[in-house]
């Protein structure tokens, strides 16, 4: 490959928006281009949106709902949650990959895992819900 | 042919590329930001996933969201429709390097047509007319001026990666020269982050005419006619029309033959529009090249009979073209109407909101592409079009009175639609003769709001009637 041709792509991913791209041309050619930007040093951020807390029934705690904020294929990170696990603030609890990007899905408080939305290999799209987080 | 494809687009061009998938058994992935989560093509699509929040530079410009739902789906191709990445060179290069076919054409052919400058010299050296001007950019003024005196005013100053009118300036006279010239440098640096300009002669009341090239990947390329893209409001088309009253058979010939040799000259191949302007005399020059399909391309459809999206499909998976022959003469008449969510007596501000009722014209030879429906929400999010009105005559009288009486049954409650404005061009004398000019708008648009004044007077008076 050509470094104009890197040249290209590397503008191409910034000015599109990709942190990384890994090309595959013929089976000895293969190139992995990333930019040093933020969102590849800091770990996304998670959608956390906090549910209102009902006063008249304090017992039930905080409902957290974790979302993926990016498009791809859903697998769990290291151990496979289910309802009833506990989860420590930070933990990376999953990853989405796309095509150009992983992006690790941390919760960001501790908690119990009320529900699982989601399944090992799934798709998930922009919005979609992953976990129910009751925060204690 | 594809076994799926996805849409990276929204609106009814996501759902007219929809309709042709299925004829075709192609299965469809749209993509959706989550202000259209109810849409009509989130409804019709066999898989949608949401790809971002309204914001169009979130969602249907996010790129690695785009590509990783083509890529999680098992996508072979991906049909941008026009807008959004349509025209975008560095999407086409990245859908072609992640292993999808992009359905349109290659993206070195996009990116020297978006470089207007650049364009117009590919088009010299092609032996394609221009209008009078600068070779490529200029920088200074004192070259500038030297171009425009020798080619005479009026002339235009344009952005080099100009658009729809932006960082374009009209100068009259010698002496204002310089200052627009320098104005034009700085509203296309400020537009488009490219301060380069070029200038060319300026034509009085010219006519818009352009011809639909579609290209396969074995070197076959065929001009499916022209369309009369006159009507238009601040280069907004309203109305289109195919054939142009204005284009006898000799000159569709040789605007044809202009077209192909264009496109041949730059290896296209899919889907294109080559606009010209049209002189009194029946002299064309080269405007500019749109590397996508156009809105109004039903016109086109309408009296050649080809899908032109089952074109695109077809060529973008290597087939030929299945045409003879390098032009099609057109069968009728065609025209088409932009019913847009705007209000055309307050100078067409868009006017957003949720469509309350809605009734759409039909009978023979009429045909409605549209996302819209009952309890449909226009978002200020995107463009403001509603639908594309489109009918077929065996003649152009006959195509008018059809859109006249296809506009009158048009019912959409709840917002101010287009509707009125059509209804008034369709009626009026010079754009019934056919000899009309891009000015059309302008100089009627005054007599379009006393018309309306009058009708409201005599709705009141009426109204007035019957209380008493």
């Amino acid at each position: 490959m050509e470094a104009e041709q890197i040249r290209k792509l590397y503008q191409a991913m910034s000015e599109n928006g990709f942190s990384s791209l890994e090309l595959e041309l013929g089976e000895t050619n293969r190139v992995r281009i990333a930019l040093d930007t933020q969102q590849e040093s800091i770990p996304a951020d998670v959608l956390a949106d906090l549910a209102m807390v009902d006063d008249d029934e304090p017992a039930m705690g905080t409902q957290v709902e974790i979302r993926s904020d990016k498009v791809g294929t859903f697998s769990f990170a290291g151990r496979t949650l289910q309802a009833g696990d506990r989860i420590k603030k930070g933990e990376v609890i999953g990853v989405v990959k796309g095509i150009s990007f992983q992006d690790r899905i941390k919760c960001s408080l501790d908690g119990v895992i009320s529900q699982v939305e989601v399944a090992e290999g799934a798709m998930v799209d922009y919005g979609r819900l992953l976990f129910l987080v009751s925060i204690d | 042919m594809f076994s799926k494809i996805l849409i990276a687009n929204r609106g009814e061009i996501a759902v007219r590329i929809i309709r042709t998938c299925k004829r075709m058994g192609v299965a469809t992935v749209a993509v959706y930001s989550e202000a259209d989560q109810n849409a009509l093509h989130v409804k019709l699509a066999d898989e949608a996933y949401c790809i971002g929040p309204a914001r169009p530079d979130l969602s249907y410009l996010n790129i690695p969201n785009i590509l990783s739902v083509a890529h999680a789906t098992n996508c072979e191709a991906i049909h941008p429709g026009y807008g959004f990445l349509s025209e975008n060179p560095s999407f086409a290069e990245i859908v072609e390097k992640c292993g999808f076919v992009f359905i349109g054409p290659d993206h070195r052919a996009i990116e020297r047509m978006g470089q207007k400058s650049v364009a117009r010299d590919l088009m010299i050296r092609s032996g394609v007319p221009v209008m009078p001007g600068s070779q490529g950019s200029v920088e200074k003024v004192e070259d500038a001026l030297e171009i425009a005196r020798s080619v005479g005013f009026p002339v235009l100053v344009k952005a080099t990666s100009g658009g729809g009118g932006k960082g374009m300036r009209l100068v009259e006279k010698e002496e204002d020269f310089a200052g627009l010239f320098r104005m034009a440098q700085g509203e296309a640096e400020a537009s488009f982050g490219d301060k380069r300009v070029y200038v060319e002669k300026y034509m009085r009341n010219p006519r818009h005419i352009e011809v639909q090239i579609i290209a396969d990947r074995h070197g076959k390329v065929v001009a499916l006619g022209e369309r009369e893209c006159s009507i238009q409001r601040r280069h907004q088309k309203l109305i289109e029309e195919s054939p142009s009253p204005a284009v006898s058979p000799e000159l569709r010939s040789r605007l044809a033959e202009t077209a192909v040799k264009a496109a041949k000259a730059i290896n296209y191949h899919n889907a294109g529009t080559i606009e010209f302007l049209l002189d009194a005399d029946g002299n064309f020059f080269f405007m500019e090249m749109n590397t996508r399909l156009q809105v109004e391309h039903p016109v086109t459809e309408m009296v050649c009979n080809f899908d032109l999206v089952e074109l695109q499909l077809r060529v973008a998976a290597g087939e030929q073209l299945p045409i003879e022959g390098e032009l099609v003469e057109p069968d009728g008449w065609a025209i088409e109407c932009r019913v847009n969510a705007e209000d055309p007596a307050m100078s067409f501000i868009p006017c957003p909101g949720k469509i309350e009722k809605y009734l759409v014209p039909g009978g023979p030879w009429v045909r409605v592409d549209s996302a819209a429906y009952q309890g449909y929400l226009i978002s200020s999010n995107y463009d403001s079009m509603v639908a594309k009105l489109i009918v077929w005559g065996r003649n152009r009288e006959e195509a008018m009175d059809r859109m006249l009486s296809a506009l009158a049954e048009y019912e959409i409650k709840g917002i101010e639609t287009t509707i009125p404005f059509h209804e008034f061009v369709l009626r009026h004398s010079e754009f019934r003769s056919g000899n009309f000019s891009t000015s059309f708008v302008d100089r009627n648009f005054a007599s379009f709001i006393k018309e309306r004044e009058e009708i409201a007077k005599n709705t009141a008076k009426k109204d007035k009637a019957v209380t008493v």
